[in-house]
């Protein structure tokens, strides 16, 4: 077996192996702190959330935007299902205590029509109010061409919030 | 070196008893029988009519006797398992391939052992021709001993996001 040359040696793994070695754990646990616990990569699947979100598009959760906030309407919020491996992407339309309803395909919020920019592709839903108890929030996708039926849009636990998303 | 023999013998001895003793045997009958249940339903290619049954067969006889079936919630519940069969194969010939993926499990298996509830996040998607369409489902599965073995005894859909008018 032959020496490696120094200068290889030390391209590869500087002055100090076990220098570079502390690091390179250091780096590992990070890197699974990082993106494996509290900012993970998600891959959207499905076009309820088009245009905002893209079928396919990948983006980075954050799973800490909500330890010390509340989610506010307008938010992207993921809604963990079983786990967390696998979870919805929804928009907030209402928050505790609102009254949440859908005109000829206009939100209502407490009454008032409320003007939603991230809709490119409107509809013409139409849905009863629906009051929010303590701790629901009302979420449903930017895709409103689709049947009110087919969409999963509704109330949901603020326990099932698991994290907001960066795009 | 018949001593060495013997301590080997011995710790060998040790680490089957541990083994045994600290390998949860219920959890790992269960977690079989659900990952059989998950290759079982996905296909690749296109089958025979026999081999379709007998798939269907062998996907039922991971339910119990008298399952309480409540998934798809547009099927009516299904509470046979002979129904249950004739149902998983008019359902599987729907589609020509179909690949069903297993997440996020949580088990819980009662303290007397004969019953245990687990929950999971199934993805499904189906093909036929050049339709594809996928739909995952929060779904809860409750198991009982039957016969010796852990089976399936109840199928239920959860909803995080409760659609109006559902009944909240």
């Amino acid at each position: 077996m032959t020496a490696l040359d120094p200068r290889w040696s030390r391209w590869l793994w500087g002055r100090s192996l076990r220098r570079t070695l502390i690091r390179l754990v250091v780096l590992a646990i990070l890197t699974w702190v990082v993106f494996g616990r509290l900012f993970p990569f998600v891959r959207i699947e499905g076009l309820s959330m088009e245009p905002s979100l893209r079928n396919g598009s990948i983006h980075l959760a954050n799973r800490i935007e909500y330890r010390s906030a509340e989610p506010q309407r307008g938010d992207i919020v993921m809604i963990r299902m079983a786990g967390t491996r696998v979870m919805y992407a929804k928009r907030v339309l209402g928050v505790p205590g609102d009254r949440v309803a859908f005109e000829h395909g206009t939100l209502v919020v407490n009454g008032t029509p409320v003007s939603e920019p991230y809709v490119v592709l409107d509809g013409a839903w139409n849905m009863p109010a629906v009051t929010l108890g303590p701790g629901e929030y009302f979420v449903a996708g930017d895709n409103r061409s689709m049947p009110l039926d087919a969409h999963t849009l509704g109330t949901v636990r603020r326990d099932r919030i698991a994290g907001g998303l960066w795009r | 070196m018949r001593k060495t023999l013997v301590a080997i013998i011995c710790l060998a001895a040790v680490a089957a008893a541990l083994v045994f003793l600290l390998v949860d045997w219920d959890r790992r009958a269960i977690m079989k029988n659900l990952r059989q249940l998950e290759s079982l339903v996905s296909k690749d290619t296109s089958e025979t009519t026999f081999a379709a049954l007998t798939r269907a067969r062998e996907i039922a006889s991971l339910f119990t006797r008298r399952p309480e079936i409540r998934f798809p919630p547009y099927l009516p519940s299904v509470s046979d398992r002979q129904e249950l069969s004739g149902l998983i194969y008019q359902g599987r010939g729907m589609a020509d391939t179909i690949s069903v993926r297993i997440h996020d499990t949580t088990l819980e298996v009662d303290s007397g052992r004969r019953e245990a509830v687990l929950q999971m996040t199934a993805r499904g998607t189906a093909a036929r021709g050049n339709l594809e369409d996928t739909d995952v489902r929060e779904l809860e599965l409750g198991w009982k001993r039957e016969d010796g073995k852990w089976l399936i005894s109840r199928m239920r859909a959860i909803s995080a996001i409760q659609h109006p008018g559902s009944g909240m």
